[in-house]
């Protein structure tokens, strides 16, 4: 087994570190993979919570993400033909979720609100800025949900969790070429999807002050 | 809208995270699941082997089954696993009377019955016995102090039942073993490990007894001690037996002397009491003949160390039991206060079934005839009805303990 663990700063965006995993599938130890748990949690996390409805159903699907990579890498015959580790969980993540919503389908549950996204970090952020952190994610959420769902996973792979062009290849299955077309189309259709969303909340805000002025008169 | 603030929007997103300690419960249950997974083997009863912690076994089990529906298995396996590791650390170190003590030996019931090569099973059951032992001996150390008076703690008694018991079971185990298998090596390599345990158990009996001074508890705890003796010559009399070549032969006579020599340090250590102890002129004598007799047949019993091991161990036995009845006699001289103890059986090797020779006990007081295996309580009621308003070290008349043979 052959593990390099390379760290390197990616300066430009945030502090978010890059990091490049090879390592062979087989002969990965318990050891190993609660380290590749680490790197991968909260970004296959997240990829699920946007989703699922609750925190709940994100945590149970993330876990059972792991377990079933650990199955398949432990003990299958192919598992040394996974060339992506990374695009691998999710791979899994992404076909739980699927699995999830088709047994859902038989038994229709009515969709919750969403939930607070932000666990509350931050002792100095003051109330109202955390509201606003929350209305912008959930602003994002909310055009993610409206846009293809395929195209939304390929805004987070490339844009948030910084996955490279080959890994989502890997993932969907589909040339690299292809991959790039998804890519332009997704991030037009997520802007276009953000616009309306502004163009909404203006319109309300609008509303709202003409009320206001009516009803004072 | 800019691509750039498009860009901007979903980078906030950055700040979904999953809460902390789910993330951490989370990834020791991960980790614990990939230990599990770790072995290569595909068939199901070489994983089910090689796990040797009970939540190991039961998640491998439930693992093994490729269920389509993942999701409730996890979870049970996740609930047995996350419990069974928390649950088994605080059992571990339970003690009989506490409430984990059942869901300890639950557990280990449960590992028992999914080993099934014999090695390990032996194995197994004479680490159970030592578990036992520990358990007694914890129980000892804690009853020092309560128990000064002299009054039998019976959680003691219990711990010294299980203890023995197990080890029976442990003895049964490996004779089965020995019996089933053709392989020598095997057999010798049970004996092995008999032998050494049952060494260790009698260092720890004697620490236990070293540091107990009620004699009560010395009493049943002595009884524990004298079993571990007869199974560590079982031990090595099964050794004897299997010995092929000419090392192994070595190593048991090696063994062998120094049970003698053990056992002869012993006689000296208890005639020396028995000068101090025992005023009494007519018990002197008849307790100095018995050692008499002991050492002689310890003398034999040097002799056949080369040419027939397992007789000499016999021997050993037999020495064993004389010295036995010198030390009662020591106890029954030096019992002060009037109260009954608990007289515990004589416990005798199970191999060898050699009788008491008559010459030894040439008294006027009943005495059983061989062959009977009722203990008696002779010694207190002899205590008690002997004694006078000012206690006396010696009542007038002592019945010689009987010596049941088992």
């Amino acid at each position: 087994m052959s593990i390099s663990l390379n760290t390197d700063k990616n300066t430009e965006n945030t502090e978010k570190k890059e990091i490049e995993i090879r390592v062979t599938a087989m002969n990965i130890t318990s050891e190993v993979y609660g380290r590749l748990y680490d790197l991968h949690v909260k970004p296959i996390y997240r990829f699920v919570y946007f989703k699922v409805n609750s925190r709940e159903e994100a945590e149970d699907l993330t876990s059972e993400t792991f377990l079933k990579a650990w199955d398949y890498i432990s003990k299958s015959n192919k598992a040394n033909q996974i060339r992506n580790l990374r695009a691998f969980f999710y791979q899994v993540a992404s076909n739980l979720v699927v699995d999830f919503y088709r047994k859902k389908s038989l038994f229709p549950v009515p969709m919750g609100s969403l939930e607070t996204d932000i666990e509350p970090l931050d002792d100095k952020e003051t109330c109202i800025e955390k509201m606003e952190k929350e209305v912008e994610i959930s602003e994002v959420r909310k055009a993610l949900k409206n846009i293809p769902e395929n195209y939304g996973d390929i805004v987070i792979w490339y844009y948030l969790e910084d996955l490279k062009i080959s890994e989502i290849a890997q993932i969907i299955e589909k040339t690299e070429g292809a991959v790039r077309v998804l890519i332009h189309r997704a991030l037009k259709s997520l802007k276009r999807e953000l616009e309306k969303i502004d163009k909404e909340k203006k319109l309300l805000i609008h509303n709202r002050e003409n009320s206001e002025i009516n009803a004072s008169v | 809208m800019t691509s750039r603030e498009v860009l901007c929007k979903i980078k906030e997103l950055e700040k979904i995270e999953p809460n902390d300690a789910w993330v951490k419960s989370t990834r020791s249950f991960v980790v614990e699941y990939a230990k599990i997974g770790e072995t290569k083997e595909k068939q199901v009863f070489k994983s089910y082997l090689s796990q040797e912690t009970i939540s190991g076994k039961l998640a491998s089990f439930v693992s093994s089954f490729r269920i389509r529906t993942l999701a409730p298995a996890v979870s049970f396996a996740a609930i047995i696993m996350l419990m069974g590791n928390f649950v088994m650390v605080k059992a571990e170190n339970s003690l009989p009377g506490e409430k984990l003590y059942t869901v300890k030996i639950l557990s280990e019931k449960i590992q028992l019955a999914m080993t099934f090569s014999d090695d390990r099973r032996v194995a197994m059951k004479f680490d159970l016995a030592e578990k036992r032992l520990n358990e007694l001996t914890s129980i000892t150390e804690t009853s020092t102090g309560a128990n000064q008076g002299g009054a039998a703690n019976p959680a003691v008694g219990t711990a010294a039942e299980s203890f023995k018991e197990q080890l029976n079971s442990a003895l049964a185990e490996m004779d089965s073993a020995a019996k089933t298998n053709t392989d020598s090596k095997k057999t010798m390599a049970l004996a092995k490990i008999a032998d050494t345990k049952t060494s260790d158990y009698a260092k720890k009996m004697e620490n236990a007894l070293g540091k107990n001074a009620s004699s009560a508890t010395k009493g049943q705890i002595s009884d524990v001690a004298s079993k571990i003796e007869a199974a560590n010559i079982s031990a090595l009399t099964a050794l004897a037996k299997a010995g092929q070549d000419s090392q192994d032969s070595k190593d048991v006579a090696v063994k062998v002397e120094e049970k003698i020599k053990t056992t002869e340090e012993k006689a000296d250590l208890i005639q020396e009491k028995v000068l101090t102890v025992l005023v009494n002129k007519e018990e002197n004598e008849l307790a100095i003949k018995l050692l008499d007799q002991a050492r002689g047949i310890l003398a034999e019993a040097k002799k056949l160390i080369a040419t027939d091991p397992a007789k000499a161990l016999e021997k050993i036995t037999v020495s064993n039991e004389m010295t036995k009845v010198a030390e009662k006699m020591i106890e029954a001289g030096s019992a002060v206060v009037a109260t009954p103890s608990p007289t515990p059986d004589i416990a005798a090797s199970p191999t060898p079934t050699v009788s008491v020779s008559p010459e030894v006990s040439p008294d006027p007081s009943p005495k059983a005839t061989d062959g009977a295996a009722t203990p008696k309580p002779t010694l207190s009621p002899a205590v008690s009805s002997n004694s006078t308003p000012a206690p006396s070290a010696s009542p007038k008349t002592t019945p010689v303990p009987t010596a049941p043979i088992l």
